[in-house]
């Protein structure tokens, strides 16, 4: 039902709002008039910088660094594409982000979802310490534990492996905790009392209950999780030494050059790695975004 | 394919000799050392230590830049005349690189033998993570090699081979003089010559008061190129003293700051710090054609020559003092002190191979530094070649006569207050005096730091 | 302390139904075994990967460490070092200058944005994508994407601010408006997935609510302020906390797109100490700078956790 407020689909199927024309419409278009000037120009002030950067991604290493620029490459340069393509193991690098991304996503949320659960709903010794530690954990910045982490993993023998990257996230993260914990404290009660009657165990009550009516908040953290480990620079570069290692965001910096900048084939690379979240996203925001909308993210 | 990722592998490699690297792990918690000993069994490492030795070799490069596919290039051949050695080449950008292997060295994974930037081979060297090469250097004839010199220590140590050579020389943009009727700068050029030429070169077409074309860049975060050699040049010091005694803040140092306000002031003929930056970086605005002139290391060469521009080079300018203020950067091969004995044997056959004429010959074709071979650096494959800039005999002359950049174990740490400072003086916030006094009282601190601590 | 204020709500429900006494122990271990067992992989996280570097951090920051060396202790100099070192305090001012720009910002550009999509739009798909294409790009893409807008010579932004007649900015080279501009750059960069979040918690809003108001005629302005504002007070307070947090620990848009500069006009606090760190062998320093960071986020977290029961409105 709340879909039908977002999803124009959803409104066009929905059988208590058929599409009317006539004055009626045209009245309710000039009342979202601001709304459609927010949108159009916050799209454009999203897009642009994109636009402009695909036009400097075609352009040769003189143009691109030409004063004053010029907004089109002349001549268009897309051989640019192909070196990147040529220097880089691409598709190495791009199923080696979406190992990592695909693994935390998953980790992240069946295990925050879990230990979320059992701060918000269960009794055991030391649950507050764990809260605690939990928002704690969260407010020290990870530069400081870089040299302690890499002795750890080394320790493991999992330098140059992607394993440093994922456990983390298989382990619950803070941030996903909180989240969940609130989720599951604002749901009422009375479901999962009802369920324990029924002989549920805490695991069923978990499974059936808890978790269908935390699916927004999932989809949240599913997302927040994706972002943070997509983009994620200094790990790998510390982490990573072997090419067919590397991450997406590792492999468009390796062009980076000391002395000429190859700023061309960089943007080139950039834009080149952002095509397939793109896709991503295209596919798969039906889903989730309606997840993150059939019921709200309660305190 | 790349699943084999994800799976662990293990630290010990075939032939990998292991020194103690208790020093390292000293303080690994003891239940983290169980996991480590259940993750990864250390059988099967000792077995195959006999015919291979393997050699992990660091360098910075871009990936598929042409640095990046020589060096492997060199790699192979060296690997395939030494069929005892196996070479796994850890490459990154230079700033991920250096990040990265200061981790690794705290947690004793760096590589066997890596390239250093010149500037940081005592950073380390002070620490401890550097092989003392003395010894080995001793066994080769050192007239045969650039740079050797500038890297020994005041107790006459060397801790890195010289891999190649940078040092800033005047490049100019030779079609702008042309056509400005100016004749092109020699080594009788003085200061006061670089600025007449560099008003002349200034061009506001448009008469707005902003140049289309500036005389020369001398605002500069990467100082090598723009204040150190300038206040030597005017007489001044940086630091003396064995590198440890900060004396920038004098009369010839506030001369030169002085010439470089005048420069880049409302009547002069260089672009201030903004500009500089809007115009893309200190080091681009010679290839973008923004001025005529930059004091340039020869790598500079490369963003010209790849943006088409028509330059050559000359001497540094001459100071009130008759000095040019050279200096040099001897980018370096420097061996990890934890490197086993076979691993570091192994390591100093790259780097003497590495110095051979035909490896320092392919290196000069790059036209990326000074071949630090001599015999190299004075043939016809470097002096002669087709590459710009053609009066490559300058870059051997500043050579010659340079200093090292005041390398010490913080040099990073105190070049850092002097140029903060100094920058501060020149993008025209602070007072010239104050600035140098702090400058040289903050550095100073910056170094006794380490060695009041380590006396 | 902190816990009080972070477990109040949770602890008010723990009221168990009545039971006999025997079946109330059994059931209260059976009760602990689940806890633990649904916590594990939290207690797992802490001790195998957390409590190790943790305190290894914590140690350093009473030695002197450079990395190569085992450290040696030398009791509270390094916080006494950083008492009396002005670029610290520098730092942290930039840090907390770019919080106060960028976190309202944010906060307020998300909802206002989450509020014109809640409603029947054309080519509402589309529109999401557009405000997510920054969101899924890593710091290195924003780096030189935002480069196309803000360079001085070259950039949308000024050639946008010449052409409409006002005077052209030098944004990120600037020391007066490099942090602002980082701000803007994360807000462009962030406000897709915070949008996203408000929008679930407006989706949780009755819209009986809405109607009633309408019926005793309220304004949109009059309904925005009395139904949606705290109606989304829940997600509000979710989003500042997390902002706040990780805004303060912002390390990798500055190290990609100024390293500090100009002249460390945009050097925040985790780069700052990172520098000390990595590139200046003084790790102990380093973490005694990350452990007072700690702290002072610890302090704002739990000021605002308290300030929380004054606006949010749980449903």
């Amino acid at each position: 039902m709340p879909d039908v407020l977002t999803d124009p689909d959803a409104a066009a199927r929905h059988p208590e709002t058929p599409r009317r024309r006539g004055r009626g419409n045209l009245r309710r278009t000039a009342r979202k008039a601001p709304a459609y000037l927010v949108l159009v120009l916050g799209t454009a002030v999203m897009v642009l910088p994109f636009l402009a950067s695909l036009g400097n991604s075609l352009k040769s290493y003189a143009q691109y660094i030409k004063v004053p620029p010029d907004w089109l490459p002349d001549p268009v340069q897309w051989s640019n594409y192909q070196e990147v393509w040529e220097r880089t193991d691409f598709v190495t690098y791009l199923t080696n982000s979406l190992i990592v991304s695909g693994a935390a996503v998953v980790g992240a949320l069946i295990t925050s979802a879990m230990v979320g659960h059992a701060l918000a709903r269960m009794h055991f010794p030391g649950r507050d310490v764990l809260l605690v530690a939990a928002l704690g954990t969260m407010m020290l910045p990870t530069v400081i534990t870089i040299v302690p982490s890499f002795i750890l993993f080394k320790s493991f023998g999992w330098l140059d492996t992607l394993l440093p990257l994922i456990a983390p996230y298989w382990l619950a993260t803070p941030i996903g905790i909180f989240l969940m914990r609130q989720t599951f404290l604002g749901i009422p009660r009375d479901f999962e009392e009802a369920a324990s009657i029924d002989g549920a165990n805490p695991w069923q009550v978990f499974i059936r209950v808890h978790l269908p009516m935390a699916k927004p908040a999932l989809a949240t953290l599913g997302v927040f999780t994706f972002m943070t480990t997509w983009g994620a620079v200094l790990e790998p570069t510390i982490y990573l030494t072997s090419p067919e290692n590397f991450t997406l965001p590792i492999g468009v910096m390796s062009l980076q050059g000391q002395y000429v900048g190859n700023d061309n084939l960089v943007t080139a690379a950039a834009l080149m790695s952002l095509v397939p979240v793109l896709l991503v996203f295209l596919v798969a925001q039906r889903y989730f975004v309606r997840g993150v909308m059939s019921s709200g993210v309660k305190g | 394919m790349a699943l084999s990722a994800i799976r662990p592998g293990c630290p010990g490699r075939p032939g990998y000799t292991r020194r103690h690297r208790t020093m390292r792990v000293w303080s690994v918690a003891a239940g983290v050392t169980l996991l480590a000993a259940t993750a990864c069994s250390s059988s099967g490492d000792e077995s195959a230590s006999s015919d291979t030795t393997t050699l992990t070799l660091g360098y910075y490069a871009a990936a598929g830049d042409p640095a990046d596919t020589t060096m492997r290039e060199l790699v192979d051949e060296f690997t395939a005349g030494n069929p005892d050695i196996d070479v796994e080449i850890q490459a990154a950008p230079y700033g991920d690189f250096f990040s990265r292997l200061r981790t690794q060295i705290a947690g004793g994974d760096a590589p066997d033998v890596w390239l250093s930037d010149g500037v940081l081979v005592d950073e380390f060297a002070a620490r401890g993570s550097l092989l003392d090469l003395s010894d080995r250097v001793a066994g080769l004839n050192e007239d045969d090699f650039h740079g050797i010199d500038l890297n020994r220590t005041p107790d006459g140590e060397i801790y890195g081979f010289p891999q190649g050579a940078q040092t800033p020389v005047l490049f100019y943009n030779t079609a702008m003089f042309e056509q400005a009727g100016i004749d092109p700068p020699d080594e009788n050029w003085t200061y006061d010559d670089l600025a007449a030429a560099a008003e002349q070169l200034t061009v506001d077409e448009n008469g707005d008061g902003t140049p289309e074309v500036y005389g020369m860049r001398v605002h500069s975060s990467g100082f090598t190129e723009s204040w150190w050699p300038m206040i030597k040049a005017f007489g001044g010091d940086i630091v003396t003293d064995d590198n440890t005694t900060v004396a920038v803040d004098s009369r010839e140092s506030r001369q030169a700051l002085q010439w470089m306000l005048d420069a880049i002031g409302d009547d002069g003929f260089a672009p201030d710090g903004v500009t500089t930056e809007s115009l893309g970086g200190p080091h681009q605005l010679f290839a973008n054609q923004m001025v005529a002139m930059i004091f340039g290391i020869y790598a500079r060469s490369l963003p010209a020559i790849s943006a088409d521009v028509e330059f050559d080079v000359a001497p540094l300018p001459t100071g009130p003092g008759g000095e040019r203020g050279n200096v040099a950067i001897v980018n370096s091969w420097v061996i990890n002190n934890e490197a086993g004995d076979e691993a570091a044997d192994a390591a100093w056959r790259w780097i003497e191979y590495f110095a051979g004429e035909e490896p320092q010959t392919r290196w000069a074709e790059l036209g990326e530094a000074i071949p630090i071979n001599r015999a190299v650096a004075e043939s016809d494959a470097f002096l002669n070649s087709d590459t710009a800039p053609a009066g490559k005999q300058v870059f051997l002359d500043a050579l010659e006569s340079s200093e090292d950049l005041g390398v010490n174990a913080v040099w990073a740490e105190y070049t850092g207050v002097l140029n903060e400072n100094i920058m501060a003086t020149l993008d025209g916030g602070a007072d010239v005096d104050t600035a140098l006094a702090e400058a040289q009282s903050k550095a100073q601190e910056a170094i006794d730091r380490f060695y009041a601590e380590s006396s | 302390m902190a816990q009080s204020v972070v477990t109040g709500r949770a602890s008010q429900s723990a009221a168990r139904p009545p039971a006999g006494v025997d079946n109330r122990r059994s059931r209260r271990r059976k009760d602990r075994a689940w806890g633990v067992l649904f916590a594990s992989p939290y207690l797992a996280h802490l001790l195998l990967l957390m409590l190790w570097p943790l305190g290894a951090s914590l140690y350093f920051a009473f030695t002197t460490y450079d990395l190569v060396n085992p450290p040696e202790w030398t009791g509270f100099e390094n916080f006494t070092r950083l008492l009396s070192d002005n670029n610290f305090w520098r730092t942290l001012g930039n840090t907390a200058y770019f919080a106060v720009l960028f976190v309202p910002a944010q906060t307020i550009l998300a909802l206002l944005l989450a509020v014109a999509l809640n409603q029947k739009i054309k080519g509402i798909a589309l529109f999401r994508t557009a405000f997510f294409v920054p969101v899924v790009s890593s710091w290195v893409v924003v780096a030189y994407v935002a480069d196309s807008m803000l360079n001085p010579r070259s950039g949308i932004a000024n050639t946008l601010l010449d052409w409409v007649g006002l005077p052209t900015q030098d944004w990120l080279q600037s020391p007066a408006l490099v942090i602002p501009t980082l701000a803007g750059v994360a807000v462009w960069k962030g406000v897709g997935y915070m949008m996203l979040l408000f929008l679930a918690g407006l989706q949780a809003i009755p819209e009986e609510r809405y109607e009633a108001a309408k019926v005793d005629g309220a304004s949109a302005l009059q309904r925005l302020r009395h139904i949606t504002m705290p109606g989304v007070s829940g997600t509000t307070f979710l989003v500042l906390v997390l902002t706040l947090i990780t805004t303060l620990q912002a390390f990798e848009q500055v190290f990609v797109m100024t390293d500090g500069g100009p002249n460390g006009a945009s050097e925040l606090t985790v780069l700052y100490m990172y520098r000390q760190g990595f590139e200046y062998f003084q790790m102990g320093y380093a973490s005694a700078i990350a452990w007072v960071l700690f702290l002072l986020i610890l302090v704002l977290t739990i000021v605002q956790l308290r300030l929380q029961r004054k606006w949010v409105h749980y449903a």
